[in-house]
């Protein structure tokens, strides 16, 4: 076991981490990617796997392989908000639209998002994520739909939360 | 291994304040008291490092790291992302997810179905999907992002500063918002 072990895994989950983040500029940029998220999770898996072996490699312990992989997953989970942002933020969207037209009211900008449209796309979005399903006209909600929604709904009422959305 | 079992642990020991704090206080700004909460746990993180042995009275010698500056920096490091990156998160999706809040309505509605026409209507607990707009508009106002002239909404530099940043990247990784 080396003395430095976890100076290494740091160090590896940081070099694991730049490559995923190349890796999803270059695939993004230049691929034609349709489950976009599916993508990037399973570019961080490989990242993942990437310092799991560079440690066994650099015959680190695998408690301190173990600190590196948390680092790794600290990524993941920072690094996907900040993805959401740029693609599906309501509010940098409207952002771009402001400085596009230059001259908005708060009305013309609601006017650019029909309720039903936009709506409706997230709900097919749903429905091809597996949380919703179509029947006929309507949607229902999958049994991973609805663990996510009670789950989510009881979160709500602890913290007070309002309606929300 | 003590730098990460604190992280996990003060996370941990988080949520139960923020929910004391939540159901306790009318907070406005929901998300700007969770940050300050997590600041002023950041010297207690670092007080209890410093306080406890390395072995924390449990672990064997062979998970005892040798540089405790490295460790602290790595506990640290961890605590910090499992909150901006977890806590804050999940209650960023629970206060303001579009299509967790889909997936809400659906599950409240009568027959457990919603029709697509009905969606915009029973948007956000029956409030309809406008009041959903007014609040993203209200929250680019209130951050100071635009601001309203003669009735008109107009960017900030501080819009134009944010723009510059996700701009060139929503348009190199080829996303669009909305």
């Amino acid at each position: 076991m080396r003395a430095d072990g976890l100076a290494v895994a740091i160090a590896t989950a940081i070099v694991a981490v730049g490559l995923v983040l190349v890796a999803h500029a270059l695939l993004f940029h230049f691929g034609r990617i349709h489950r976009r998220s599916r993508a990037l999770a399973a570019l961080f898996a490989a990242g993942l796997v990437l310092q799991l072996a560079g440690c066994r490699v650099l015959d680190v312990d695998w408690w301190r392989t173990l600190c590196g992989a948390v680092l790794v997953f600290c990524a993941f989970i920072l690094y996907m908000p900040f993805y959401y942002v740029l693609a599906a933020s309501f509010s940098v969207r409207m952002l771009l639209e402001i400085r596009d037209a230059t001259t908005l009211t708060p009305a013309e900008l609601r006017a650019r998002y029909p309720g039903d449209r936009v709506l409706g796309a997230r709900a097919a979005i749903l429905a091809g994520a597996g949380y919703a399903r179509r029947v006929g006209e309507a949607y229902v909600l999958t049994g991973k739909g609805l663990l996510l929604a009670t789950s989510f709904r009881f979160m709500k009422r602890l913290w007070r939360l309002g309606p929300g959305g | 291994m003590k730098g990460l079992l604190l992280a996990l642990t003060g996370t941990v020991l988080l949520v139960p304040v923020i929910t004391v704090v939540f159901r306790l206080f009318e907070v406005r700004r929901r998300a700007a008291a969770l940050v300050r909460l997590f600041l002023a746990s950041l010297p207690v993180f670092v007080l209890v490092y410093a306080l406890t042995p390395g072995d924390l009275g449990l672990l064997p010698q062979s998970l005892v790291e040798p540089r405790p500056g490295l460790e602290l920096a790595y506990g640290l490091v961890v605590y910090s992302a499992l909150f901006f990156g977890g806590l804050l998160q999940v209650y960023n999706l629970a206060d303001r997810g579009c299509s967790l809040r889909i997936l809400i309505d659906i599950a409240e509605s009568a027959d457990g179905k919603l029709a697509e026409r009905e969606l915009p209507a029973a948007y956000g607990g029956g409030r309809g999907f406008g009041a959903m707009l007014d609040k993203r508009i209200d929250g680019l106002l209130e951050q100071g992002l635009v601001r309203l002239v003669g009735g008109r909404l107009e960017p900030t530099p501080r819009a134009a500063r944010a723009i510059r940043v996700y701009e060139p990247l929503q348009a190199f990784l080829r996303l669009k918002a909305g």
